[in-house]
């Protein structure tokens, strides 16, 4: 059974519709993203999720079922709206939510500061909240999303605020928690880190989804009839194979002719001796898709 | 520990260990403290301990019966220490001691004293009040000489009257007539109790909105235990001031009634039932009006706005005990009285007033007290769902239209057909 399923639902707010119908599963172990422009709905299909808003019509299951009191506990949840406590001292503020999610407090004062350890913070404990930078503000916030080892996080916009250095640290954390079996849904407008991180996303635009599976399927599916390819020599022309040579990046993305195939490409590349160094199908990155799928609903 | 009590615990050290809270706390004891100390030293510096002469010239203090000390019965609260009366033979030798300043004042008796009762005070500066009494029981009780002295002593003592109710269970005296007060000082500590700390409970839904930390603390415990555990963190914020001002009312006490010798504070006792009830109205009178404020910190989005409109609800609450008080006290009986005995907001104080220097029919405390803890509960409910309504409306305020289910059901319709 599916850690989170998302069956139609809608909500409103008034005369705004912010969101119309939108469905997605996500499996457990998995880290999925739920993407879309500014005001297209994730934060509400997010909060109707965690039964803060009830929806007018559709249902969600979360964990096994409706969500429940029992629940909160085994979720992780950073809010786009996030804060902390500003007038307590850090270490006090983090151990207060991580006694709230249900662990004892000694318990709580100790995985609070191995994580705080981590996330270089531990010398920073014995501050008030609001002396603290906003990356490390947002270190913490993480740190109270995951402190209670939720069966699911939430989490929205993850490496705002943060360095380089940091959101390497939090990258690798999302990747050792997903091999702990750990269900991340993740929102971002960082398409670079949903293509490194996600496994499957949903594009959502005007409260419907748009665009919704398999990330490298659905790359496969906006790519152009092109294939990458850099070899050793020069690359020569295909006459019949390929319409159209452009420089990319390191390589030569070429257009194929109607008709051809990225294996006749091949074929004719090595018919003609060529070294190939690299030769792969030429897929668009997942910023050029966003733009492409939300840009046709626009129009 | 449940959840609720986390919250509450929280709540209770966010508040009571800062700096503000504990300079709240000191700051009644010490101006009262400093109010007495400094009235005590301004009497003190006043009053003239110098010994008052007399002359007798009628001879009725030739063998004289020293003046009774009043406080000496149980009835009566003791008076300051006697001054010493000294005789002079002659007006002259009195005279030239009040010149020196040697005694404060002189008294002549005269000689016609028996026909005229006329005696005459000579004094620079007008002797106190004590003084004058005192020698006013000095020739009482010396004209009075020829009786037993018990007699004598009884008939020089003020009287005494007891008012009590005929079912025995109140009684007015001047003996002990602060017990009276009671009720009104423990209705003004809670009124005023409340005013301080209530708006914690706005402030800290106000701020949890304006930090942000709304949204998180939603999706890890329920509404109710959010609200639940915050009432019980303020309620304990209350009761810790006011058990503090409460001990320090009985030290101020034991200290002024025994060791400093203040009538006033002796002979003091605490009527149980009274406080039962002063207890059974101000518990539903705190949770209404923490209720209420609640619900203004969920519907205003900044704090300074949010205590803007606490005050004037707060204010408006106990208006008509500003406009009415003449008539509660000149007819504690009259219909407009019992109104505000009934009424909600104005239930507190108008009883502690009654129930100190009048008979309040049971029927009315009880209808009272249950009035109140219907809109304490009404209050409640109101917060509830204007925290669910409101808890994350950042930065806009909540519409009061929009908590009537009615109005929100008619302006979705509306919506969907518009």
């Amino acid at each position: 059974m599916n850690p989170v399923t998302v069956s139609h639902i809608a909500k409103s707010f008034g005369s705004t519709r912010a969101v119309d119908d939108v469905s997605f599963d996500v499996g457990r172990g998995e880290i999925f993203g739920l993407l879309g422009p500014n005001g297209a709905g994730k934060t509400t299909t997010i909060r109707v999720m965690l039964d803060i808003f009830k929806p007018e019509r559709g249902a969600v299951s979360i964990l096994g079922g409706p969500m429940s009191e029992e629940k909160k506990e085994r979720i992780g949840y950073m809010p786009e709206e996030r804060g902390l406590y500003q007038d307590i001292l850090l270490e006090r503020c983090l151990v207060y939510l991580a006694t709230l999610k249900g662990l004892p407090g000694a318990e709580a004062r100790q995985r609070v500061g191995a994580y705080l350890e981590r996330f270089d913070l531990a010398e920073h404990k014995g501050k008030k909240v609001k002396e603290l930078s906003k990356g490390m503000q947002q270190k913490a916030q993480i740190i109270a999303a995951i402190v209670h080892r939720p069966e699911l996080i939430i989490i929205d916009e993850p490496f705002t605020s943060l360095d380089p250095l940091n959101t390497q640290v939090v990258k690798d954390l999302m990747q050792e928690l997903r091999e702990r079996g750990v269900t991340i849904i993740m929102c971002t407008h960082q398409m670079h880190q949903v293509e490194e991180l996600c496994d499957r996303i949903l594009l959502i635009n005007k409260g419907r989804d748009v665009l919704y599976g398999d990330l490298d399927e659905i790359r496969r599916r906006y790519s152009g009839h092109a294939v990458l390819v850099r070899a050793a020599g020069e690359v020569p022309a295909l006459p019949g194979i390929v319409e159209a040579t452009a420089p990319h990046n390191d390589a030569l993305k070429l257009t194929l002719t109607p008709g051809a195939a990225p294996q006749d490409a091949l074929k004719a590349l090595l018919a003609q001796d060529v070294i190939l160094e690299k030769f792969e199908i030429a897929v668009p990155p997942l910023a050029e898709i966003f733009i492409r799928v939300v840009g046709e609903e626009e129009a | 520990m449940s959840k609720l009590l986390l919250v509450a615990r929280h709540e209770y050290r966010r508040h009571v260990f800062q700096k503000q809270y504990i300079l709240v706390l000191l700051s009644l004891p010490l101006m009262i403290t400093l109010m007495f100390g400094l009235t005590a030293i301004m009497i003190d510096r006043e009053e003239n301990k110098n010994e008052v002469g007399y002359v007798d010239h009628a001879g009725l203090l030739d063998d004289p019966v020293p003046a009774p000390r009043r406080g000496s019965t149980p009835d009566e609260p003791n008076t300051p220490d006697l001054v010493p009366l000294i005789p002079f033979s002659t007006e002259k030798e009195a005279r030239a001691a009040l010149e020196a300043k040697d005694i404060q004042a002189f008294y002549v008796v005269t000689e016609d004293y028996f026909e005229t009762n006329l005696v005459e005070l000579v004094y620079v500066d007008a002797p106190d009040y004590n003084v004058t009494r005192q020698f006013w029981d000095f020739m009482q009780i010396n004209r009075l000489s020829d009786l037993p002295p018990e007699i004598a002593r009884r008939a020089v003592s003020d009287s005494n009257l007891t008012v009590r109710w005929p079912d025995s269970r109140r009684e007015f005296s001047a003996g002990n007539f602060l017990n009276n007060f009671v009720p009104l000082i423990m209705g003004m500590a809670f009124i005023m109790m409340t005013f301080m700390t209530s708006g914690y409970l706005m402030g800290a839904v106000v701020e949890e909105k304006e930090n942000r930390t709304m949204e998180i603390l939603v999706t890890t415990i329920s509404p109710t235990q959010l609200m639940g555990g915050k009432v019980l963190g303020i309620i304990g914020v209350a009761l810790t001031q006011f058990t503090a001002w409460a001990a320090f009312g009985i030290l101020a006490v034991l200290v002024g009634g025994r060791y400093l010798d203040m009538g006033f504070l002796q002979n003091l006792s605490l009527d149980l039932r009274i406080v039962a009830i002063m207890i059974a109205l101000a518990v539903p009178c705190y949770m209404m009006y923490a209720g209420l404020l609640a619900a203004l910190g969920a519907v205003f989005a900044a704090a300074q706005e949010a205590q803007q409109v606490s005050g004037l609800v707060m204010s408006l609450g106990l208006a008509p005990v500003w406009f009415l008080m003449p008539i509660v006290i000149q007819k504690p009986d009259s219909p407009v009285t019992i109104g505000l005995t009934l009424f909600p907001t104005t239930a507190l104080p108008v009883l502690s007033l009654r129930l100190g220097f009048t008979h309040v029919p049971d029927w009315q405390i009880i209808a009272s007290i249950a009035i109140l803890s219907s809109c304490a509960l009404g209050a409640v409910w109101l917060a509830g769902r204007t925290f669910r309504l409101g808890m994350l409306r950042y930065g806009q305020r909540l519409n009061w239209r929009e908590l009537c289910p009615r109005t929100r059901e008619l302006k979705r319709d509306a919506d969907s057909h518009g």
